[in-house]
């Protein structure tokens, strides 16, 4: 036969199909979901879905007011979830392994997510819809179960002849932690909108979102079985591990914790595979198999009972850090230096003998316990110590901002220490003012060195000896403009004094919104250049540039302030 | 909704039997998903066993097209027709079954080679099943893009724009694989003599 004959031949071939009802048995074999379980996992979806409104919700609600300096006050991150959970309502009854993977890790993360709210926010409605929040996604998990995880599907990417178990719970998990860092990562962005700052949103929200992206990376090349991506997984575990514990992803403790257990969880679950991978023929033996189910309802109902039982604690620490949160962000030495962070550990209020020399304390340490601690030169504009055990600790050189407020966050924050208690600490050269003086001499100064280096009397305390600062050191200026940002307004008409140590650290006084710095003239709010005419360009985050313009010597020992 | 509840409500009454049954289909209407499947699985069904060599799984993968077609009716946007649309699903089904076999099929295409580069016996030229059966072993030493695009240009006639959307191929890419494959092909039958 020629080449076209045989051609020819081929097309009139018969191949007869197979009969129609076959498709049925086909499709009937498939694994199903019960229709019961169906519908209480989408009730339970719906319930976790509308919690995450409510929270969204929540500002317009309370108090406050949708809009606050210059921007919604609305939980943006809120609605992360509530589009994903309207996903899974939509396609949990399709029997699509994708389908099915992304609403376990829907519920998994809401059931976490739910969990840390409850856990962690301070108000009450705040923890009863976190625990909603936790109990539906608890409830839908354990309505669903394993079901529809076990098909094989002819067109998916994801058919593994081995370790498909150990497959599916990293990619559950893996997609969960996705979903959870991309809501800490916008809450985050809350924080960092302050002006719409580019660089400031990227410096509170970047890293939690860049390890949220890679997580999303992991999980699309796992469910395609690439190799690389079983790596990226445990790579990006292992990494968001220590990231999370040592402050970079800028969340509060417990939410750190929280994900460093997912993430060494995780790092474990690729294991056996590479293991075989490298020519281990025992890797992966299902030691829990039998177990798994229950371990995993068990986990869940533990998880949801949690969230229960969590209304009813104090609040927490919040999701985020910042003002209000047990952390440190340091500047090793002062400026130019490089600022670097320093996370106490989780559960930290014994801050016995630790060193904060030169460190920025930005947060909330009532009751902390910092007898004999070393806090010179630290910055405590925004530090809460109420109540805090400040015994013999070593303020010399602090700054406690001198009474000044300012706006972090939409909020205004400055030091307060009510109720604290500072006998035999010495305050050397700290620079304090009258209000916050008070405050720390509440509970008696016995043994307390003032700050101008003379220790407190029992009939005067430290009255006349708060400053230290010679007139000769003083220098006075004028902003050549005023400009209005916002709610904020910069520069005055009025002279701005600033006050330079012996060893050339300055410091501004009644001043707000303009932070001096020394060294370089850098710092993390404002840049200074002295110009070859004796003015000072200055710039800041919050007013932009301006230029200071000195006054005579002689008038800026007249404006100086009285010590 | 997935063709198991559409078959769990087949003793209902069917309802809009005016619609055309693409329409009836996307509804759950296991009436008219019968008919669509009357009407393409034979055709289905010869050109993947023209592309995959085997009848068996030729049966088997254009079911599994079928399900999955039936399954998203509801994202069928008729940019091409059902038919067309159909090929597609069908073709990546079948390229997944490849690569997960790829190890055993290409064993067996080296098997193939080797017998196909031996001459015919007189006897295996005498019926038009063993001309088929050579064309196989021939179109097995293709690769499965050369190959796929050789049925469906060559065998089939369909149009190089069908073609391209069934194998989800540019137009020019399709062109150039078809008449590759066209040319190995002629180049084996007449290394191998013709009858």
């Amino acid at each position: 036969m020629s080449y076209e004959d045989e051609i020819q031949a081929m097309r009139d071939r018969k191949v007869e199909p197979a009969p129609f009802e076959r498709l049925a048995d086909k499709q009937v074999a498939a694994p199903q979901i019960p229709r019961v379980r169906l519908s209480t996992a989408a009730v339970a979806t719906v319930f976790a879905g509308l919690g995450f409104l409510m929270l969204f919700l929540r500002p317009a609600m309370g108090t406050e007011t949708f809009a606050g300096d210059g921007r919604l006050k609305l939980q943006v991150a809120a609605l992360l979830p509530v589009f994903v959970l309207a996903w899974a309502f939509r396609r949990l009854s399709q029997p699509r392994l994708g389908a099915q993977l992304l609403c376990r890790a829907a519920w998994w993360s809401s059931l976490v997510v739910g969990l840390l709210i409850s856990v962690n926010y301070g108000e009450t409605p705040d923890k009863v819809l976190g625990s909603i929040i936790a109990v539906a996604s608890a409830v839908a998990l354990l309505s669903v179960g394993e079901r529809g995880l076990d098909m094989q599907e002819p067109d998916s990417p994801f058919a593994p002849v081995r370790f498909r178990g150990h497959l599916l719970l990293a990619l559950v998990m893996a997609a969960a932690d996705a979903l959870t860092l991309a809501f800490s990562g916008l809450l985050q962005l809350r924080l960092g909108m302050r002006g719409w700052n580019l660089l400031s949103t990227l410096d509170h929200a970047g890293p939690t979102i860049v390890a949220a992206t890679i997580m999303g990376i992991a999980v699309w090349g796992v469910f395609r079985l690439r190799t690389w991506a079983l790596l990226l997984n445990l790579v990006a575990n292992i990494a968001i591990a220590y990231l999370a514990l040592e402050g970079t992803l800028g969340l509060s403790p417990s939410v750190s914790v929280s994900l460093a257990t997912t993430a060494a969880v995780q790092c474990f679950i690729p294991v056996p595979i590479l293991a075989a991978a490298l020519g281990d023929r025992n890797a992966g033996q299902p030691l829990l198999h039998a177990l798994r189910h229950r371990l995993m309802s068990f986990t869940v109902l533990v998880l949801s009972a949690a969230s229960l039982l969590a209304i009813a604690l104090p609040g927490g620490d919040g999701w985020v850090d910042g003002p209000g949160r047990a952390f440190i962000r340091g500047t090793r030495g002062m400026p130019p230096a490089k600022p670097a962070r320093e996370r106490l550990d989780a559960w930290g209020d014994d801050l016995r003998g630790r060193n904060f020399d030169q460190q920025v304390l930005d947060g909330d340490f009532s009751g902390a316990d910092f007898r004999g601690a070393s806090l010179r030169g630290a910055n405590l504009r925004v530090t809460h110590l109420d109540g805090a055990d400040l015994r013999d600790v070593d303020f010399t050189r602090a700054d406690f901002g001198l009474g000044v407020v300012v706006p972090y966050g939409g909020e205004r924050h400055g030091f307060s220490a009510k109720g604290a208690v500072v006998h035999g600490a010495d305050f050397s050269g700290a620079q304090i003012g009258d209000e916050d003086w008070k405050e720390i001499a509440e509970r008696g100064l016995e043994g307390v060195r003032c700050p101008d280096g003379t220790l407190a009397t029992r009939e005067a305390g430290c009255d006349g000896h708060l400053g230290r600062v010679d007139a000769g050191l003083r220098r006075t200026f004028t902003f050549a403009r005023t400009s209005t940002h916002g709610s904020v307004s910069c520069g005055r008409e009025d002279s701005l004094t600033v006050a330079l140590e012996a060893d050339g650290v300055l410091w501004h006084r009644r001043d707000r919104y303009v932070q001096l710095a020394d060294g370089d003239f850098v710092s993390p709010y404002s840049r200074i250049h002295v110009l070859d005419d004796g003015r000072w360009e200055v710039s800041s985050e919050l007013c932009g540039d301006n230029i200071l313009i000195p006054a005579e010597a002689e008038s800026a020992e007249e404006s100086a302030p009285s010590q | 909704m997935s063709v198991s509840l559409a078959i769990a409500q087949s003793d209902q009454p069917p309802k809009g039997l005016d619609k055309p049954p693409l329409l009836r289909a996307r509804d759950g209407d296991l009436g008219a998903q019968a008919e669509l499947y009357r009407e393409h699985a034979a055709t289905l069904t010869r050109r993947l066993a023209h592309a995959c060599g085997d009848d068996d799984l030729a049966r088997d993968i254009a079911q599994d097209a079928f399900i999955t077609a039936f399954g998203r009716l509801d994202r069928f946007a008729e940019r091409a027709s059902f038919s067309t649309w159909l090929h597609g699903i069908a073709f990546n089904h079948l390229r997944d079954r490849r690569k997960r076999g790829a190890r055993e099929r290409a064993g067996k295409a080296r098997l193939a080679l080797v017998e196909g580069s031996q001459a015919p016996t007189p006897e295996q030229r005498v019926s038009s099943r063993q001309a088929i059966a050579r064309l196989d072993q021939v179109l097995a030493t293709l690769g499965p893009k050369l190959r796929d695009a050789f049925v469906l240009r060559v065998v089939e006639q369909l149009s190089l724009e069908e073609s391209a959307e069934i194998l989800g191929a540019r137009v020019a890419t399709v062109s150039y694989r078809a008449r590759k494959a066209e040319a190995l092909v002629r180049a084996a039958f007449e290394d191998g003599g013709e009858g």
